[in-house]
């Protein structure tokens, strides 16, 4: 190392940047051949790089690297992402994965990490690989998630125990020898693309065993081995379906040769032939052979015409005659001696036998074709099932990466620091995840940060407790994140617009370590929506299941706001249930009221394609569109949207014809109740105090909150309240978190509130309106303006805003 | 010999001699397969004449290019509702995968509320750049090839839809409207955008 090449820099550069400087120059020096063998040899010390290149603090430099490491991780994860959507070797990810690989190989091995120097070296490798087409595309890509998953895996080691893991690397190399040996099978050896044995040098070490950690290989080889049962079941379809078609133009010709015959039997019985079997057998008429009936018969099914009727003789006597003459037409052994119309019934018997063989027959087919139908609907759905299985990462990815954060946070702020995490095993899909990974993440780390500083000397050794788990409720995923301590405000609003994107709503309660805990709620895949498809003034509509806590056809079940989903659409409603039955109510989920909505009917679930809208078409709760069976299209309505966006509309905004001040007493009386209550939501001891004896003074009833949590708890316990007086900067939810939840909260929206805080700025009442709070006022507030508001508010008079 | 063989690189658009019948039958193979070439390869004289549909409206008849339909949907059309849609516009539609907005064309430019079913209309979809739009009409007549000449300015032509919407008139063949469907599509998708939720 040439010291004295950044002597002329050294005024400028900080320490931390002189390291690190220090540091990318050692690293080409460092990553040889022989790391891959020493990396596999074991565990390898941390520190002892940095040692022996005189770099002080160790560490510090270790933080540095590891925030560095987590940063390319995320780096190359995105562009995995969008090498996936991409789907070709010229994609710019696989640019960037490399250009990542090739710095975390030589900082890794400037560190003395080993493993990890060497997984990025195996990321390179794989990137030529893929480059030069020896690999299947989608084998490589499967190749790099495995590779990243195990760079993650080898930085955590070393953040958890301060010393670097072999383990992730031995996993990856047995991983990728099974991904190129089934590359290898897939590709004939007479096109000689297959990898050389020396670009996998170390691979043929491991023989292929199904390892544990191989989720997206098995999936893989499941989603083949799905698709091809899938395919081999069109045959049998074909067949079956042929099968169908074939028996129903036998039912049809069976039929034919029946409607022929009854035309035939019409005829005769209305000509007034006698057909009863008596009058058959004792007729005089000429006998005829059954040749001669079925050409009769056939005559009958050509030309459609009855025969001629016969006129009606005495039948014969059965006895022996009694004359020559009669002796030459009897026929002793009864031979063939059946009538035209004895024939008639005779192929109409027949033809009826073969209607019902005929039917047997289509009804065995359609049976046989229906069965098929729903074996190819399950095949359908496990490869349906299998492809979201290789979308999905487990939610334990998320919590090695919080578990980071906390670690460092606890080195730098040295308090102890803990996580309790649930349901590592949980499958996100990955976009998902990727997406609400980066708010979550800052989510925790701003929070804790935030609590950690605004924490008195005294609590230094108390413990702060993370809460983190995420559970798969039927096709919902549910994310809880916690905090023991008191958080800062200003979550809610991060959250809340990766939450909407993927349709997904998020809540907050307080949680049993005493802070508060936000719970997230997403559908578990995009694009397929699972709904309720209802009707409302006519019309189908879509409304997503996570939106939905339980459908009331008897009305049953109490809530505090009704609204008919018609009348929301604008549209016209002929809601009247059907016989007499109320209209089916749908009570909204993630609502701190029970709200309900009443549709005109509820026709059933529904798994849909959901496409979004044309911006001209866009409207406020309705998120897309889905097209039924027939062709018909259906909205997708996001039901607490829409009904902010109603509500938002329906606020007064012209000012009143003749506005008369009242008292709250006087409002009380002449509306024959209880004075108005107003809760006062403040941090501040003195505020609150001050706020309720001039509420008090002016006759109304106060009640009182000191943070965000606990004004919520309030106002969704359903005790009486008209005003609510809110601060902006409280702990737990602030003013604007609170806003947020009472603003996307149908049964909440409508609640008056008035913001007093001694933030003064247009920006700060430009976000209050936004949000829909009825006033801003100033701290501090002249008393008079502060009770003339409370008046307006309470009078439902325009908000002075 | 006309200088018609073939060379590489030379322009296929460069004007070809017209030949007599002597000159071809002095060619061997290889040049009359060349000429021939050249000849087929000779980019056309740009057609001046444009073919147009005629749209039977209530008061009237306008005309669209052909050109800018991309499909015509005969009856019946499974037309949904939209929050705030403006009067004028039937409903959306599944149309290829997309869902695009139908309006009623009687309707939008005539003013006049229909009292046939919109589902026995037909649906012209029509495109133009990145705008697709169903146009529901109530019915169909003749296309009609028309010169550039044969279209009248519509500054003075005195028809109440012209006068009503001058900007989507691109001129008068035969006393009928031309519609400028990139134009209509243009202001249809602005009003439809900026229709309020309830309104």
């Amino acid at each position: 190392m040439d010291n004295t090449s950044f002597s002329g820099q050294s005024d400028e550069l900080s320490a931390d940047d002189l390291a690190i400087i220090q540091a990318f120059d050692a690293m080409n020096d460092l990553v040889s051949a022989g790391s891959l063998a020493e990396a596999q040899a074991g565990q390898s010390s941390i520190g002892s790089e940095m040692g022996s290149l005189g770099i002080e603090n160790p560490e510090d430099m270790l933080m540095l690297f590891a925030s560095e490491a987590d940063e390319e991780i995320s780096l190359m994860r995105r562009a995995l992402q969008e090498l996936e959507q991409d789907n070709a070797t010229t994609s710019p990810g696989l640019t960037a994965i490399g250009r990542s690989a090739h710095k975390l190989k030589g900082t890794a091995g400037a560190m003395g990490c080993d493993s990890m120097s060497a997984i990025a070296l195996k990321i390179e490798e794989e990137i030529q690989l893929i480059r030069d087409q020896k690999v299947a595309f989608f084998s490589g890509l499967l190749a790099l998630v495995h590779a990243i998953n195990a760079l993650e895996s080898a930085l955590q080691s070393v953040m958890h125990d301060g010393q670097e893991s072999s383990q992730p690397l031995q996993d990856l190399l047995k991983d990728l020898a099974l991904l190129h040996a089934e590359n290898n099978q897939a590709q004939p050896a007479s096109e000689g693309s297959a990898p050389s044995s020396g670009a996998l040098p170390e691979v043929v070490e491991f023989s292929p065993v199904v390892s544990t950690a191989q989720p997206d290989a098995r999936s893989l080889r499941s989603l083949i081995s799905h698709s091809e049962l899938l395919i081999e079941l069109h045959t049998p379809l074909q067949n079956a379906q042929q099968q169908v078609t074939k028996s129903l133009q036998e039912l049809q010709a069976a039929h034919a040769r029946l409607h022929a015959l009854e035309a035939a039997l019409s005829t005769m019985v209305f000509a007034g032939t006698p057909t009863s079997e008596q009058n058959h057998l004792a007729s005089g008429e000429r006998p005829a052979s059954s040749l001669v009936a079925r050409i009769l018969q056939e005559t009958f099914q050509r030309t459609g015409r009855a025969p001629q009727a016969r006129p009606y003789q005495v039948p014969p006597p059965l006895s022996a005659p009694k004359s020559p003459a009669d002796a030459a037409l009897w026929d002793e052994m009864q031979l063939d001696r059946f009538t035209e119309n004895k024939m008639l019934l005779q192929s109409f018997s027949e033809a009826v036998a073969d209607v019902a063989t005929a039917s047997a027959q289509l009804n065995a087919a359609f049976t046989q074709f229906n069965l098929l139908i729903e074996k190819q609907k399950g095949q359908a759905e496990m490869v349906r099932a299998d492809a979201l299985r290789l979308r999905s990462a487990p939610f334990s990815v998320l919590i090695m990466r919080v578990q980071r954060i906390l670690q460092s946070l606890m080195q730098k702020y040295k308090r102890p620091i803990q996580l309790e995490a649930a349901g590592e095993t949980t499958e996100i899909d990955q976009d998902i995840l990727e997406f609400l990974a980066e708010p979550l993440l800052h989510l925790v780390r701003s929070s804790i940060v935030d609590s950690l500083l605004a924490a008195p000397a005294s609590s230094a050794q108390e413990m702060y407790l993370v809460l983190l788990q995420a559970q798969s409720i039927g096709n919902e995923i549910v994310i809880e994140v916690g905090f023991s301590m008191p958080i800062p405000g200003g979550s809610i609003e991060a959250l809340r617009g990766p939450l909407q994107q993927v349709h997904g709503t998020v809540s907050v309660r307080r949680n049993t370590a005493g802070g508060a805990s936000y719970q997230l709620r997403f559908p578990r895949s995009q694009g397929i929506i699972q709904g309720l498809f209802v009707r409302a003034g006519g019309q189908g509509l879509v409304i997503p299941l996570p939106h939905i806590d339980l459908i009331d056809y008897k009305h049953q079940e109490k809530y505090s706001h009704l609204y008919h989903l018609a009348a929301l659409l604008g549209f016209s409603s002929s809601i009247s249930g059907s016989l007499g039955s109320p209209a089916p109510l749908i009570l909204l989920a993630g609502t701190h009221r029970r709200v309900a909505v009443q549709v005109d009917e509820i026709v059933g679930d529904v798994e849909l394609i959901m496409k979004p809208l044309d911006e001209h078409l866009q409207r406020p709760g309705i998120v897309g569109t889905a097209v039924d069976g027939i062709g018909n299209v259906l909205l997708v309505v996001d039901l607490p949207t829409l009904i902010r966006a109603v509500i938002a509309q329906q606020r007064p905004t012209a000012p009143p014809a003749t506005p008369t001040p009242v008292t709250a007493d006087q409002a009380a009386l002449q509306q024959g109740r209880q004075p108005a209550t107003i809760l006062v939501a403040d941090d501040s001891v003195y505020m609150r105090q001050s706020l309720r004896q001039t509420f008090e003074r002016a006759g109304y009833l106060v009640r009182e909150a000191h943070d965000g949590i606990e004004a919520l708890e309030y106002i969704t316990s359903d005790q009486a309240l008209d005003v609510l007086m809110l601060d902006i900067e409280m702990p737990n939810l602030n003013g604007y978190d609170l806003l947020n939840i009472l603003h996307s909260q149908p049964g909440l929206a409508d609640c008056k509130t008035i913001l007093l805080t001694s933030r003064s700025s247009e920006k700060h009442r430009l976000r209050a309106i936004e949000l829909g709070a009825y006033a801003f006022l100033s701290k501090p507030c002249p008393q008079e303006i502060l009770l003339d508001t409370v008046r307006k508010a309470l009078a439902n008079l325009p908000a002075p805003i | 010999m006309p200088a018609f063989s073939e060379k590489p690189g030379a322009d296929i658009h460069t004007p070809l001699p017209e030949l007599n019948i002597q000159d071809l039958e002095h060619m061997n193979d290889e040049e009359f397969w060349s000429y021939a070439s050249q000849r087929a390869h000779n980019s056309p004289e740009p057609s001046l004449h444009v073919e147009y549909i005629e749209c039977k409206l209530s008061n009237g008849t306008c005309l669209l290019a052909l050109s800018d339909l991309v499909e015509v949907l005969s009856p019946p059309h499974r037309l949904a509702r939209l929050p705030g849609m403006p009067a004028w516009m039937g409903g959306i539609l599944a149309w290829r995968g997309a869902t695009i907005a139908v309006v009623d064309l009687d309707h939008y430019l005539s003013s006049i509320t229909s009292t046939t079913q919109l589902t026995q209309y037909m649906v012209l979809v029509a495109r133009s750049t990145d705008k697709t739009l169903g146009l529901l009409v109530p019915a169909l007549g003749l296309t009609r090839t028309i010169e550039q000449e044969q279209i009248t300015s519509h500054a003075t032509f005195a028809d109440p839809l012209v006068a009503t919407h001058r900007a989507l008139i691109v001129g008068i063949n035969a006393d009928t409207p031309i519609l400028n469907t990139s134009v209509l599509l243009t202001a249809l998708v602005q009003q439809i955008g900026t229709a309020t939720a309830h309104g």
